[in-house]
């Protein structure tokens, strides 16, 4: 079970001015900026949980699992890991935790994939067996068969990825941070991630925390959000209240072959009573509606009936809007 | 695809790693006193042996004329050197080079100009002012200064530049084929170090062994601009050196341009 | 304890296993440093061609010294090359968390990573270079010198460890301090002749700061019956002792300052 309260983490930077003369000013000057990165969050995760951790960049994200994980020390409050203080007891943490960092891999890059778990292996101190039924049990699950010889320099961004996320479970830790784990994959591979990822939760009972910008991440792995913006907890609760509570708005961009006029696609409104919103420029038509009424296909369906449609593209909620929200709903 | 060969297009290049070395000067000045490091140990020998010596001059140098060669040859090598063969290297290995290939610049004008940046850097900075200090000690030691010498040492240092620049450049080229290019060229800054006279002058060498390394081009980098500052090469030693290197930088272009056309077919490109 | 030592073997083996696939850089590297000896050791040949003694030291004594001197050199080199990487880009590119994610220790994970035969040609060459000058200066190694010698090596090596170690854990502060190094491990040339050729304060520096005059010149002396046990390898010994804690607690220090500060 991992607790966190009160959990505070500031910045001191040397005050930097700009140009020439504000570098040598800068590095006689004793001023400092502060900057809080986290600023007082709680929260408590039990044993099996999937938490989505989300916010914008900058939002302190990645600050509070660098303290989860230990590798950064808190100015304030406390976390705790399954009894351990991260930073305090780093390696005794250390051994029931994996982590994937989206952008920096843990692999060696020099060696062959394989090696790299046969390292891991003795590093976690992993039984014989037990490695070898996890090894069979991740190749099913992330395919790593077909680029287990290989270099991990040479490996795609995707497979390196599967290969990290492997990596990150060898010796079935209790918890599993994903910081940002499927940034820059293709639809495929950003499948299997998530397949994985349940799977793993569900077979082993591994408490995962996932940070993601990616709201499909949330839709197929999450039963908790936690929300974050400015390094304060805005939100802490379940996916399906947020879809209720916030709405849920998805728009479409239609274009079609023929101009069109507001009036010519009124008639798309009954499909959810006023809750539709359209607005009409030559080609283009763009529906905004709540994906919790309508669905998109079924918007698509009628306007496909209609009309001769060249083209369309549809823009989900971003994580920043749904922010926006809950804090004009707050205030 | 037709390259560039306006003067214009490159110069970019040779400012760029000027502002770069600019910005990091904390640490270029520390890497130039880490180097100084090895002139000050090359000193205390140097006192050292002509203390140990019977006769105050040796193979025509007088200890002050010694102290001076060291440090002639030193500022010398640091204003023609750049440190062109890592920045090649690295773009083979982190497979920007590719993008810099398709780019209608001739890499080999790009290279050069890049080192040039380097060259104005430490030229500003470092060799002004000890150039300066260096010919002020050699005035009180030899209580004369010949502006004749100084003047050909420009000449033979600028030669020596280019020489040097190019050689680099062709070196630097065989990190389009090998990986492991940090022992090769602590392999040939060895060699060429000693061979260009910088630790010891080349006239400590036995005699046969001297002939060899002065038809080399090593010691037209570094020597020949040194000797010339000091005043031991003189008339037609001068002009014969003086052609020597003229003639070794011709050969170093062919070298390289020939090089270039191997290697370029050969190039393993390292990176996802 | 036991551990580490099984894990690290692991390492080496995977070290070897990729040798096969860079065996023309294992071996330019290793002639490289090689080569860099040669021309070393015709350094002092030269200088000798025109003197009869340095100092007061003989031919054969200064390539004691030296080739002594090369010893720990190449042993450090071999077992700690990843140091300047710590100091260059491992922090600069925030690539030093996965070894803080790890159950093991960080500096143990950091110097296992990277095995650098190269050294080797520094060892070598030592090693030839003190069996030749031995020989022709008639130094008698007896079993307890032998054992005295493998004392002084290791000491010094770990001497050279502690400065290398001090010092790139100043990029746990400045994130960049590669040329500091540099310039530092510079210094160790310095130990390679005799400490008499030098000023008192570049004596000074080098015995009592950056301890480099015993990896080299001390013990060296020691051995060629010109110097005494004490500074040659019991101060040997302490400065080793003391020089790695020393060495490691500004180590750990900077993972400190490195959690609290981020990346």
């Amino acid at each position: 079970m991992i607790e966190v309260e009160n959990l505070k983490k500031e910045f001191r930077m040397n005050k930097k001015y700009p140009g020439f003369k504000g570098a040598i000013k800068s590095f006689f000057s004793k001023e400092y900026t502060n900057k809080v990165a986290v600023d007082g969050i709680s929260f408590k995760i039990d044993d099996g949980e999937i938490v989505g951790y989300i916010g914008a960049n900058g939002a302190g994200k990645s600050t509070t699992i660098k303290m989860m994980t230990g590798i950064l020390t808190p100015t304030n409050g406390k976390v705790l890991v399954n009894g351990n203080i991260p930073y305090k007891d780093r390696q005794d943490n250390a051994k029931n935790i994996g982590v994937v960092f989206g952008q920096k891999t843990q692999l060696w890059w020099d060696l062959p994939l394989s090696e790299t778990f046969s390292l891991l292996k003795d590093i976690y101190e992993v039984e014989e067996k037990e490695f070898e039924e996890r090894m069979k049990f991740l190749n099913e699950v992330l395919d790593l068969e077909s680029f287990m010889l290989s270099p991990v320099r040479t490996l795609s961004l995707g497979q390196r990825m599967r290969a990290d996320l492997a990596a990150a479970f060898i010796h079935n830790p209790r918890v599993i941070y994903l910081d940002e784990p499927t940034i820059g994959l293709d639809v495929v591979v950003k499948d299997n991630v998530r397949k994985a990822i349940k799977k793993i939760n569900e077979d082993f009972g591994t408490t995962i925390i996932l940070t993601t910008h990616d709201l499909n991440d949330i839709e197929e792995l999450c039963n908790r959000i936690i929300i974050i913006d400015s390094g304060k907890l805005i939100y802490d609760g379940g996916l399906k209240e947020i879809k209720e509570k916030y709405g849920y708005t998805t728009s479409i961009e239609v274009q079609i072959r023929q101009k069109i006029n507001l009036d010519e696609v009124e008639f798309i409104k009954e499909l959810d009573m006023e809750r539709i919103k359209l607005s009409t420029k030559e080609n283009k038509l763009i529906v905004t509606f709540n994906k919790n009424n309508v669905s998109t296909t079924d918007i698509i369906g009628i306007l496909m009936a209609k009309f001769d449609i060249i083209d369309f593209s549809v823009n989900e909620t971003s994580v920043e809007e749904i922010v926006k929200k809950i804090y004009r709903n707050e205030v | 695809m037709k390259k560039s060969m306006k003067l214009k297009t490159y110069l970019p290049f040779a400012i760029n790693v000027f502002q770069r070395k600019l910005s990091y000067r904390a640490d270029a000045v520390i890497f130039i006193l880490g180097e100084a490091v090895m002139l000050a140990v090359t000193y205390y020998l140097w006192k050292a042996v002509y203390g140990s010596s019977q006769n105050s001059i040796m193979n025509g140098f007088s200890l002050n004329e010694m102290i001076i060669y060291i440090l002639i040859s030193f500022i010398t090598s640091l204003v023609i050197s750049a440190d062109i063969v890592t920045d090649m290297y690295r773009e083979v290995k982190d497979g920007s080079i590719a993008i810099n290939l398709i780019r209608p610049i001739s890499y080999e004008k790009r290279m050069i100009f890049q080192g040039l940046g380097n060259v104005m850097y430490n030229f500003i900075f470092i060799f002004i002012s000890s150039f300066v200090v260096i010919t002020i000690l050699y005035y009180k030691y030899s209580e004369s200064l010949n502006l004749f010498n100084i003047i050909f040492y420009f000449v033979s240092t600028i030669l020596g530049l280019l020489i040097n620049l190019y050689y680099r450049y062709a070196f630097g080229l065989l990190s389009f084929k090998i990986t492991n290019m940090w022992g090769l060229s602590q392999m040939m800054g060895a060699v060429s170090e000693l061979l260009s006279g910088t630790l010891i002058p080349i006239v400590f060498f036995p005699k046969t062994i001297q002939w060899i390394f002065n038809i080399l081009p090593f010691s037209s980098m570094i020597y020949t601009p040194s000797m010339i500052y000091l005043g031991k090469l003189t008339g037609a030693e001068l002009v014969k050196a003086i052609g020597i290197q003229v003639i070794w930088l011709m050969i170093i272009i062919v070298i390289a341009r020939v090089m270039w056309n191997t290697l370029i077919k050969k190039l393993t490109i390292l990176g996802g | 304890m036991k551990r580490y030592l099984i894990l690290y073997n692991k390492f080496l083996q995977q070290y070897i296993k990729s040798l096969i696939e860079y065996r023309a850089d294992f071996i330019l590297g290793l002639i490289g440093f090689a080569l860099v000896q040669g021309t070393n050791v015709i350094f002092i040949k030269l200088i000798f061609s025109t003197i009869p003694n340095l100092s007061g030291w003989s031919f054969y004594e200064i390539l004691f010294i030296y080739g002594f001197s090369q010893i720990p050199r190449g042993i450090d080199h071999i077992f700690t090359d990843n140091l300047w990487m710590i100091s260059g880009n491992i922090i600069v590119n925030g690539n030093f968390d996965r070894y803080l994610i790890r159950p093991l220790n960080p500096l143990f994970q950091v110097l296992a990573e990277r095995f650098q035969p190269d050294g080797f040609g520094e060892l070598i060459t030592g090693i030839i270079l003190v069996i030749i000058s031995s020989k022709n200066l008639n130094i008698a190694f007896t079993f307890s010198k032998i054992l005295l010698l493998i004392l002084a090596i290791i000491c010094a090596s770990l001497i050279y460890t502690a400065i290398k170690l001090a010092v790139a854990s100043i990029a746990f502060w400045l994130k960049f301090a590669q040329s500091y190094l540099f310039m530092t491990y510079q210094l160790s040339n310095f130990a390679r002749y005799p400490m008499g050729i030098y000023p008192n304060a570049i004596r000074s520096i080098l015995t009592f700061i950056i301890p480099f005059a015993f990896t080299g010149y001390y013990p060296g002396v020691y051995f060629l019956e010109k110097g005494n046990l004490f500074s040659g390898i019991i101060l040997t010994f302490l400065v080793a002792i003391i020089g790695m804690c020393i060495a490691y607690m500004i180590w750990l220090k900077g993972i400190r300052q490195y959690e609290s500060s981020g990346s």
